[in-house]
């Protein structure tokens, strides 16, 4: 029997070396099957990168709908306006905010989770329902729980700020803070279960190894858990910001900017140029900022994806 | 099992059994915890889609159908909802067959597969915003400005990244060599993919659908850029419409907002095992 099975085996590899030739070598080159995807995505990733810059370019002749090429001026009002630097500032508070709040919840919940000793299991369905609802409805969600009449939310502000009369949504401090609570809202669990997915990967016998030599449960964590999810939590961190940054809809939803330009962060900005003030030039301009964030972005990624390749 | 941890978490005699119940107790108060936190805007939403009008109290004293009695008698409500459908199977239409494909491609093809696939990966680290003025007036240019083909072909356009990397998992677990296996056995080429390694993938399929599905399904930013047209409103951005003449009709527009996030939370519900192998990839196990 034993015998039988290996002359299948070589029979088989000997095939596939005669086979080599025409069929087999067709077999092991199926890079023609990535080129639909490919095309497509370069279709809708990397062409409208052009338009893009051209249109940013461009503006209208005062007091007509026929545009023309300015070269850098859209730039240049954007630079020496106040507003603009305001949505930067904005788009800076909701990032630090949202990657402040979210990394060292996220970080510890998945320390505690990863010990579980029967998985995450059920645990997980429920940790990604915040994702799956619709970001839309989840900002209209957090808007009705801001609302002072009803909400909750209102209930805790007027708490915290002493302020009985408040509307959180007309305040713009206030109105910031249910924005960069709800982003938290969204990111936190699915951080959590990234990092505790990374967590469960370190093998038990490091840490009972470690106990065995007298390691504190403090001192095991800083040699072994920190460094052996350093990438994991870096990878998270780079996601988030990348979502968050680029993250106009939850925003207009729930505040629509406003109030006043108090919520307006660079994508809503451009949001707002483009669909509601029909200013596409402008909008390309603002894009060409957010663009240069998300390639920073994807560049420090690369180089992590790279580095953890290489240590692997 | 339970046993082997008792003796590990024991290392330190006396107060061992004390100090596991106290972990224990402190693991399951965090975690209960955060399934709160993850829960309670959702159970809010339903509570106030139930509540009557200005019903105040956090527990309602009356529950009320009115809401959904309202949204359900709007003969507007199925054509949106009808239109979320059809965009959503026509991007996991086309993103599937695109995924599977590209997935196999950079699974069998390592050399340059394991180039590929963290660009492919990264993209959507890129801002979808900024790319909207653009499409919007290149669709426009093609006459597919205003029509659902132009939400589906954006829709699967910015879903395919992420779904060709959860097949790109799945093809993983295929070894080459049962291919060659049925490709010896007589099998064609195609033959040999259908018969041997497409079922094998079908689970990174599933996943890929599952979240194309739910992506597609709760997109407002295309749908808001690239159509114009009432008649072409998909749900969310008819929610968001909703407000503007709905202002504080906090029981109508959460009523909507629960019709529109049950379908995505079921799906996910029942496919959630292969949704979550896809997204954590099989080679974590």
């Amino acid at each position: 029997m034993p015998r039988n099975e290996e002359e299948s085996r070589v029979s088989i590899l000997s095939a596939g070396h005669r086979g080599q030739s025409a069929r087999a070598r067709m077999f092991s080159s199926p890079q023609w099957l990535f080129l639909p995807a490919a095309v497509y995505l370069a279709l809708f990733w990397v062409v409208p990168l052009v338009p893009g810059l051209w249109i940013s370019c461009q503006g209208p002749i005062a007091g007509t709908q026929v545009f023309r090429w300015v070269g850098l001026a859209n730039y240049r009002t954007l630079l020496g306006e106040w507003t603009f630097w305001h949505n930067l500032l904005l788009s800076l508070c909701y990032l630090v905010g949202v990657v402040g709040l979210t990394t060292p919840v996220a970080y510890l919940a998945a320390l505690i989770i990863a010990r579980r000793s029967r998985g995450l299991g059920a645990i997980r369905g429920l940790f990604l329902i915040p994702w799956v609802v619709p970001p839309v409805v989840s900002a209209l969600v957090f808007r009705s729980m801001a609302d002072p009449q009803i909400g909750p939310l209102a209930a805790i502000y007027q708490d915290l700020s002493g302020n009985t009369e408040l509307i959180p949504l007309q305040s713009g401090f206030w109105a910031m803070v249910t924005v960069v609570l709800h982003s938290f809202w969204r990111s936190v669990p699915v951080l959590t279960l990234f990092l505790a997915a990374g967590m469960t990967t370190i093998s038990g016998e490091l840490h009972e190894a470690a106990q065995v030599d007298g390691a504190t449960r403090w001192q095991r964590f800083a040699a072994i858990t920190l460094p052996l999810t350093r990438s994991h939590l870096a990878t998270g961190l780079l996601l988030i910001s990348a979502f968050t940054l680029q993250d106009a809809e939850t925003i207009y939803a729930m505040t629509g900017g406003g109030p006043g330009h108090d919520t307006e962060v660079a994508a809503v900005r451009l949001f707002r140029e483009a669909f509601d003030y029909q200013h596409p030039h402008i909008a390309a301009a603002v894009g060409t900022f957010l663009l240069a964030a998300g390639i920073l972005v994807m560049a420090l990624y690369l180089t992590l994806f790279r580095r953890a390749e290489a240590t692997s | 099992m339970r046993g082997e941890r008792r003796e590990v978490g024991g290392g330190r005699k006396v107060p061992a059994g004390r100090r596991h119940f106290f972990q224990r107790t402190v693991s399951r108060a965090v975690e209960v915890a955060l399934v709160a936190f993850c829960l309670l805007p959702i159970l809010w939403s339903v509570r106030t889609s139930l509540a009557p009008e200005h019903d105040a109290s956090f527990i309602p004293r009356r529950l009320t159908g009115e809401h959904y009695a309202k949204i359900l008698s709007r003969g507007d409500f199925y054509r949106y909802a009808a239109n979320s459908a059809l965009v959503t199977l026509g991007a996991v239409a086309l993103v599937l067959p695109l995924a599977l494909a590209a997935g196999y491609a950079l699974e069998r093809h390592q050399s340059w597969g394991r180039r590929a696939a963290p660009i492919i990966l990264a993209l959507p680290l890129l801002p979808a915003v900024t790319f909207l003025v653009p499409i919007a007036r290149y669709l426009n240019l093609v006459g597919l400005y205003n029509t659902r083909t132009a939400l589906v072909l954006a829709n699967a356009a910015f879903c395919l990244p992420f779904a060709t990397w959860m097949v790109w998992n799945f093809v993983h677990a295929v070894p080459p060599s049962l291919e060659e296996a049925a490709f010896m056995d007589g099998c064609s080429r195609l033959g040999a993919l259908v018969r041997v390694t497409l079922p094998s993938m079908a689970p990174g399929a599933m996943a890929a659908a599952v979240f194309v599905a739910i992506q597609t399904w709760s997109n407002y930013l295309f749908a808001y850029a690239l159509s114009s047209d009432a008649e072409l409103r998909v749900l969310p951005k008819a929610i968001v419409d909703f407000v503007g003449s709905w202002r504080t009709d906090w029981g109508g527009l959460m009523a909507i907002g629960v019709l529109t996030l049950l379908p995505p939370l079921l799906l996910f519900h029942v496919l959630q095992r292969w949704f979550v192998a896809g997204m954590y990839g099989l080679t974590e196990r």
